[in-house]
């Protein structure tokens, strides 16, 4: 579907590609009155990524690890507490070296072919169905929009939040939450740092009035609650 | 007509001032979160789920019921303004909607979409009124080879129908029954796959899966794709809300075609209404290229009527199986069923008998609900499309408060914080590479149901697994399967040609 794209050094070339996830409605990039809805862009990832496939195979060692040091109560009748995790350790196991399988042989096809083969093939049994209902030519309009993933973003949302949870009881929810607020809003690209940091205390007050004192929920006081 | 003096009684409960004021509050919230682009019903009920706890299990089933529809109310207005669908129900509708929008009939395109939810979520609602009494006695029968026949049927259709590729639906339903086995076991004891640690005991929370998977993951979704958010351009809404008696006309039989479409696929699993609305769509379409005049291109009112009436409908009837058999057809009703056990209600053929209080008053709101939505929805559409004017990293900060907020809230726990952070990148990954989220949600809730159902079955059998199609029960349930299977891959086909523009 995307055009031919040309190759870049040992690492294999990202070319674009729209295809509907379930519910990834953001929209992408400028874009003309004429096209269909927007919301079915997604970023592309290199092709035949290993990640799914990784994490897949994280999980099915967890199912395998936990299987053997299960310290097994048995059932009076029928299958013990191991037989339905034998099960789903098998699939997973299944699944995670198809997945690798499926990965070098997209890899394969990208190299090949100079071009991403596109994921909702005939291969497959049917793509979601609002991939199949894009316009052509989108995946043209779109390749200049390509920049990947903003791994810096990520990282600083994440991070964000991580230091949002070790500081929640020390702190308390007032300083958190408004750390939390400003410092998503400031990774997410905003630059009016000290009306965010307004509006995050705004937002941060009103929660602990309307769910603290309002519905009554237990949110920690932390170093402001000294009274 | 036993049913409808319950379905009185439930409304004398739905209509008292206080659970009113949750469903129109329900409706509110729903509606504002549906239009937010990216965010559909099933993480409305996630992260308003936890807010929920302060209230008694009937007002806050009520509220959920609000926020149920309400989402699916909400998310076809960003597609119609902006074409950006709020959410993957709305797409099909995006299509023809946003077309009228640019051709100076908005408000006509709201005022279609609004009528047509309303049409096939109050059809659809009826059914499951007057049905599910007769649906629970049927299903009061089923034993644990059934259910276990049931929970199979919605694992193959949700992997196998809404997942990009079958190994990626299966990668999601591993995920998700992996989640799902943590915590100790409730036919033995034993404690499985907590790594020790007392918090996971109870397995993970519900509301921490969604939360973090759907709108934690959003989040760092939307974090990864900064630089690609342009300018979004919204339509500006002017003239009347209504639709004239010939645009009536034009509209209903789309509606009522599209009902028909949403009514069946709320029971059966395969992720929520993406397949009803696009099958819609193809229809009207395929209707419309025999008319003398045909409107589809260039803002078809009946692009807009089908797919929105199917979207609300399936989710009408999705009510009906998850309060009769357990048995979520979606994303949220995977939610919602989780809801209903947090409060301590246990879905399927016995609901009307333990606890009809709650079930009829639930579905008397799902009608007043409704009649709300169509209030706010009607003349007040544009006013709703002025909450894209929030800026992108205000909306998605709070996003992230919230989901903070509501997870410390309802397990009082540090640990769940970290998990929801985990559960974040989790779904971060998978929206990345594609990989479904609905399965995860539907294994992680039935999985614990179909093994419990499996051993049981197989306990009482001695091992033979004969005993899994030993009832004609259960060989329906697998045929259906094969034919559900068959059905859809056939209409995605289908909607693939059609749909060469």
């Amino acid at each position: 579907m995307s055009g031919p794209v040309p190759e870049g050094g040992s690492h294999p070339v990202r070319a674009d590609d729209v295809t509907a996830t379930d519910a990834a409605a953001t929209s992408t990039g400028r874009t003309g009155v004429d096209e269909p809805p927007r919301a079915l862009a997604a970023p592309a990832p290199s092709p035949g990524s290993f990640a799914m496939a990784a994490v897949v195979a994280g999980f099915a060692l967890y199912l395998t690890h936990g299987l053997l040091t299960l310290d097994a109560v048995e059932a009076e009748e029928g299958p013990g507490p191991a037989f339905f995790p034998t099960l789903i350790m098998v699939l997973a196991w299944v699944v995670a070296v198809g997945l690798v399988i499926d990965a070098i042989r997209q890899r394969r096809t990208a190299a090949g072919h100079g071009a991403r083969p596109s994921t909702s093939g005939p291969a497959s049994p049917g793509g979601t169905t609002g991939a199949q209902l894009r316009a052509p030519g989108t995946a043209e309009d779109r390749t200049d929009e390509s920049a990947g993933t903003d791994w810096r973003s990520v990282v600083l949302v994440a991070a964000t939040f991580a230091i949002f949870i070790a500081v929640l009881e020390p702190l308390g929810w007032i300083l958190a939450g408004t750390w939390l607020f400003w410092g998503a809003a400031q990774s997410l690209g905003s630059r009016r740092r000290l009306l965010d940091l307004g509006v995050a205390l705004a937002i941060a007050s009103i929660v602990q009035l309307a769910f603290g004192a309002g519905l009554g929920l237990n949110l920690p006081a932390g170093v402001l609650g000294a009274s | 007509m036993e049913s409808l003096n319950d379905l009185a009684s439930g409304f004398s409960t739905a209509l008292t001032p206080i659970n009113l004021v949750y469903v129109v509050l329900g409706a509110l919230l729903g509606t504002a979160v549906g239009v937010l682009p990216g965010l559909g019903s099933a993480m409305a009920v996630a992260l308003l789920l936890p807010v929920t706890f302060a209230l008694d299990p009937t007002g806050a089933l009520i509220m959920l019921a609000g926020v149920y529809y309400g989402g699916l109310f909400g998310d076809s207005i960003t597609g119609i303004l902006l074409n950006t669908p709020g959410n993957s129900s709305a797409i099909a509708t995006t299509f023809e909607g946003h077309k009228m929008a640019l051709d100076g009939r908005a408000s006509q395109a709201l005022a279609t979409s609004a009528i047509g939810a309303f049409t096939g979520g109050l059809i659809a609602t009826t059914v499951v009124a007057l049905g599910s009494p007769l649906f629970a006695s049927l299903a009061s029968a089923f034993g644990p080879a059934e259910f276990f026949a049931l929970t199979a049927f919605a694992f193959v259709a949700t992997a196998f129908v809404v997942a990009d590729s079958a190994l990626k639906g299966l990668a999601a339903l591993v995920i998700g029954f992996t989640i799902g086995v943590v915590g100790i076991d409730s036919q033995t004891g034993t404690v499985r796959y907590t790594l020790g640690l007392p918090e996971l005991f109870d397995g993970i929370g519900v509301v921490v899966i969604t939360v973090g998977l759907l709108a934690l993951g959003e989040v760092l979704f939307v974090a990864s794709r900064r630089g690609h958010v342009g300018g979004d351009e919204l339509v500006s809404v002017r003239g009347r809300p209504f639709l004239s008696r010939a645009e009536l006309r034009d509209a209903l039989p789309a509606w009522l075609r599209g009902t028909a479409f949403g009514v069946p696929f709320g029971v059966i699993p395969v992720g929520g209404s993406e397949v009803p609305t696009f099958l819609s769509y193809g229809t009207e379409r395929r209707l419309d290229a025999r008319r003398t005049n045909p409107m589809f291109g260039r803002g078809a009112i009946r692009g807009v009527a089908g797919p929105e009436a199917a979207g609300n409908a399936t989710a009408g009837t999705a009510m009906g199986a998850l309060l009769v058999l357990a048995l979520p057809t979606s994303a949220t009703a995977a939610v919602l069923l989780g809801a209903f056990q947090q409060f301590g209600i246990q879905p399927g053929p016995l609901i009307f008998e333990e606890s009809g209080d709650v079930a009829w008053a639930l579905i008397a709101s799902l009608f007043v609900g409704l009649f709300v939505l169509l209030v706010l929805n009607l003349p007040f559409a544009p006013l709703w499309a002025k909450l894209l004017l929030i800026p992108r990293p205000y909306l998605y900060a709070g996003i992230s408060v919230f989901a903070g907020l509501g997870i410390y809230v309802s397990a009082g726990s540090v640990v769940d914080l970290w998990l929801l952070l985990l559960l974040g990148l989790l779904g971060f990954l998978m929206r990345r590479h594609e990989v479904p989220l609905a399965p995860v949600l539907i294994a992680v809730i039935l999985g614990p149901i179909a093994e419990i159902n499996l051993r049981r079955t197989l306990a009482i059998s001695q091992g033979d697994l004969g005993a899994l199609v030993a009832s004609p029960m259960t060989v329906v349930v697998y045929a259906l399967l094969a034919v559900a299977v068959v059905l859809a891959v056939v209409g995605k086909v289908r909607s693939r040609r059609s749909a060469d523009v």
